[in-house]
């Protein structure tokens, strides 16, 4: 069987391409690969800098150089997944195409054996998650504060999937802004979807997706929501309609790893998971390192990272928004613990509310539940930590406290914290109001919401904290420590001559969002749409 | 009519999310000389009214790479146009100008238009398209009008510049063994109702390939057959079976508009010279065809020298041909 793999690219970082070509070219079988076509666009040097599309044309040439079957295309001025697949589309000449994004690592040569199922009949044998999205509708806030309401269609998965060249699909994107005359059928797309639900979700059932296919298999919308004003079809929403009619599809095992949204992401987060590859990503490399394909790669091997001797203790402190503990939880339970546990501080006073919420933490059943007095003096909580020995039974050594405002938005959200605390003793940051350049100015307001500390600049400040909270003439009111907790902890470790500083992520709602305070942007809608981080809520 | 699942039909999708009433040049060009692909841009770019119908021009260059050949000439005609897109452009002297409204496509180590002209085809972000060769010159001045009236006509999907020619099923001898050859769209110079395309899945990709059949096997009801091609049919042989078939760059765009009832036209008044071959024949033929567009070449140099940029650009590029 003779195919084609076409590889996109944008954005994306250079090196996730090299991780994506090299990982595909150890684990397969060229002779069964009629060629690797890479589809390069971006920027021209009027409309931008393309310097990081012209290396990714100088690694592709010289792997083709080498003999390896790499066609390269490339556009200039020009961005889009869709026309990027469609233009390279043009020159396939075998019976199937394997569509690669260019942030997935082939994990095992397994992969072509499963295209075996193209001989069963499949048009189209995709990777999970099966839908990249369902049909949705969300409000959309763009940088000028102008909302746009919008429909998205269903759009298939393409990150790792083949489909049968034949078939013609079409991977075009389209955005049909919609005129007061025009009739749209929500109802009736809805009903289809809500009908074909069942018939994909078994179609598309294997043991090992079970879950992830569970919840992308769920196409229909809760419920219909406001008459939209842009219809969006992402590339893929047409071939899903093909294949949903068609039922000639199949799925892969779990033959990739994807790191999913490299090309979107914020310049932060994208330097940030090159840095800090995932064990995915560690274990490819590894393999690489032995292999002849290693001189092609550019870049030096990644320092190991080993957190595992941290005693971790994470800390959120909740009084009555039960609602946003609960999709912390939701997220907590997903995320790198790196062996820390989780104390929920509840302030509570003896109202009904308060005792409701308290049964209702424990069904979250978080490691550690402190029901402590409200006195609205809450940031004393990590002080009063350090004498009750009976609230949590291991001995930490390092804490990351958070407000029950911040929400965090992906699996590895404590690892700049841990990172940070590995070169200095206190930190702050992400999820919070640290801004590097403006700690250190003079009045500048702090708000509360999340710091990573190390136990010993506790002990040797705490002498600090509770004479400026409880003595006189030294008096900082409750509130106002409160509310500039971490300024104020932050000045006293210095004086006492710790190293401070900030996360390489302040001011960034990349890995967690200050949802109460930060209303400049309302980010419920963007978690579930996916734009700021790996999760993707579709209770909305 | 609403789609029933997709709340609109692909030819609503296209025409929604493109800009309405604006054409977007696509050029191909592989082996032909520099010269040839200077005369087709520059004259479209001088003969074009800035703001008007021409909203963008598209090129993709193919080639060999390294590996499979020379990619000199690729490497000259993408140095050409990247100096080409950091100008202005400007049709009037001291008309109004925009940035060069210029994308630059390439792949290496393919060769073909056809491969090439769906290449780009992705990227048109406007409701036609008007795919020129990369040997022509734009003779017309104040086209934008004509080729409006014509193209956006109910059931017209295609508009040419004249003469409409396709060519003819037929047959011929390929290595000494009959091959079939089906009608195609010539199509040096022709603008396309993009959406109409999408909405029928049609293709400009020819296909050129070897299979042994009968003509009766494959066309049982051959009056059908012939009908469906009428009246651009040829004499066919069926004295030895067919070794090869011939599906030319637009043979199944021309069936696909001709089954749905779609009209393909020529634009009357429409002058758009055209070299012919000039990436594939041979030395004579090149010479002849030069000698016959002297003129032409002489009157746009005129033309030329009246917007300084473009003469200096020219002139750093153009060497001689043969």
């Amino acid at each position: 069987m003779s195919l084609t793999v076409i590889i996109p690219t944008n954005d994306a970082p250079i090196q996730t391409l090299e991780w994506s070509i090299l990982s595909l070219l150890m684990n397969s079988n060229l002779d069964n690969i009629q060629e690797i076509i890479v589809s390069i666009n971006g920027p021209d040097n009027r409309t931008g800098n393309s310097s990081l599309q012209d290396q990714k044309e100088l690694f592709c040439k010289k792997l083709a150089n080498a003999g390896y079957p790499i066609t390269v295309l490339r556009t200039w001025s020009r961005i889009g997944f869709s026309g990027a697949v469609q233009s390279a589309l043009s020159f396939v000449k075998t019976e199937y195409y394997l569509l690669m994004h260019d942030d997935v690592i082939v994990l095992n040569k397994d992969w072509q054996k499963e295209l075996d199922q193209f001989e069963n009949g499949a048009d189209a044998i995709i990777h999970a998650p099966v839908f990249s999205n369902k049909l949705k509708t969300a409000v959309l806030t763009n940088s000028y504060k102008e909302t746009t309401t919008v429909t998205f269609l269903p759009a298939i998965n393409s990150s790792f999937s083949a489909f049968r060249t034949s078939c013609n699909f079409n991977w075009s994107d389209y955005y049909c802004w919609i005129k007061e005359s025009d009739y749209v059928d929500l109802e009736s797309t809805n009903s289809f979807y809500k009908n074909k639900t069942k018939a994909v979700s078994l179609l598309f059932r294997k043991e090992t997706f079970a879950d992830d296919i569970k919840d992308r298999t769920k196409l229909e919308l809760n419920r219909v929501k406001t008459r939209p004003e842009l219809v969006q079809y992402n590339s893929g929403s047409w071939v899903a309609n093909d294949l949903i009619n068609s039922n000639r599809v199949f799925c892969f095992s779990k033959v990739v790893h994807h790191l999913e949204g490299m090309n979107n992401k914020f310049k932060e987060v994208k330097k940030y998971e090159v840095d800090n590859p995932d064990q995915f990503v560690c274990g490819f490399l590894n393999d690489l390192k032995n292999h002849d394909l290693f001189k092609f790669y550019d870049f030096s091997l990644p320092k190991e990272k080993d957190f595992s001797s941290n005693k971790l203790l994470v800390c959120v402190l909740v009084y009555k928004r039960i609602e946003n503990l609960k999709k912390w939880m939701d997220i907590w339970k997903k995320a790198n613990k790196f062996g820390g546990k989780l104390l929920v501080v509840q302030n509570a006073d003896n109202s009904i509310d308060c005792k409701e919420i308290s049964k209702q933490i424990d069904i979250l059943q978080p490691d550690y539940h402190w029901v402590r007095k409200n006195d609205n003096e809450s940031m004393k909580h990590i002080f009063e930590l350090l004498i009750r020995k009976d609230i949590v039974d291991f001995d930490w050594d390092k804490i990351v406290f958070f407000t029950d405002d911040c929400i965090p938005l992906r699996e590895d959200f404590l690892m700049p914290f841990l990172d940070a605390l590995e070169d200095v003793s206190l930190t702050g940051g992400v999820l919070s109001s640290f801004k590097r350049d403006e700690i250190d100015k003079e009045g500048y307001f702090q708000r509360s919401v999340c710091l990573g500390i190390k136990k010993e600049v506790l002990l040797r400040v705490r002498h600090k904290a509770y004479r400026r909270i409880k003595m006189r003439g030294d008096f900082i009111q409750p509130s106002l420590f409160s509310t500039n907790c971490e300024r104020f902890i932050w000045n006293w470790a210095k004086e006492e001559g710790f190293e401070v500083g900030p996360t390489r992520y302040e001011w960034s709602k990349i890995f967690g969002w200050d949802c109460d305070h930060q209303k400049i942007d309302d980010l419920w809608d963007k978690i579930d749409l996916n734009l700021y981080g790996k999760y993707n809520f579709n209770d909305f | 009519m609403p789609h029933p699942q997709m709340l609109f039909d692909l030819e609503e999708c296209e025409k929604l999310s493109s800009v309405q009433d604006k054409t977007t040049f696509l050029i191909t060009t592989g082996q032909a000389h520099i010269n040839f692909l200077m005369w087709s841009i520059f004259s479209i770019l001088i003969r074009s009214k800035v703001g008007d119908f021409l909203e963008h021009i598209n090129v993709a260059i193919n080639g060999p790479d390294e590996r499979s050949g020379d990619p000199t000439l690729q490497n000259i005609k993408q140095n050409f146009l990247e100096d080409l897109r950091s100008l202005k452009w400007r049709s009037q002297e001291d008309g109004p100008s925009v940035d060069m409204p210029l994308t630059i496509s390439r792949v290496w180590s393919r060769v073909g238009a056809e491969q090439s002209l769906e290449m780009i085809l992705p990227w048109v972000h406007t409701d036609s398209y008007i795919y020129v060769h990369d040997d022509i010159i734009w003779n017309t001045y104040d086209w934008e009008k004509t080729i409006r009236i014509n193209l956006y006509k109910k059931n017209v999907a295609i508009v040419c510049a004249p003469p409409l020619e396709t060519g003819d099923l037929s047959w011929s001898l390929y290595e000494d063994e009959p091959k079939l050859n089906f009608p195609h769209i010539v199509n040096h110079c022709i603008a396309v109702r993009k959406p109409i395309l999408a909405k029928l899945g049609l293709k400009w990709t020819g296909y050129h390939f070897q299979n042994t059949f009968k003509l009766e096997d494959r066309a049982p009801n051959m009056d059908l057959f012939l009908a469906g091609h009428r009246p651009r049919v040829l004499p066919l042989q069926n004295t030895k079976e067919y070794k090869y078939a011939s599906y030319d760059v637009g043979a199944w765009v021309l069936n696909g508009l001709k089954r749905n009832g779609y009209e393909i036209n020529s634009v009357p008044n429409l002058d758009v010279f055209h070299f012919v071959s000039m990436s594939w024949t041979n030395k004579r033929n090149i010479l002849s065809r030069l000698e016959y567009a002297k003129p032409m070449i002489e009157r746009l140099e005129a033309e030329l020298k009246m917007f300084p940029d473009y003469w200096k650009l020219y002139n750093k590029y153009k060497s001689d041909i043969v």
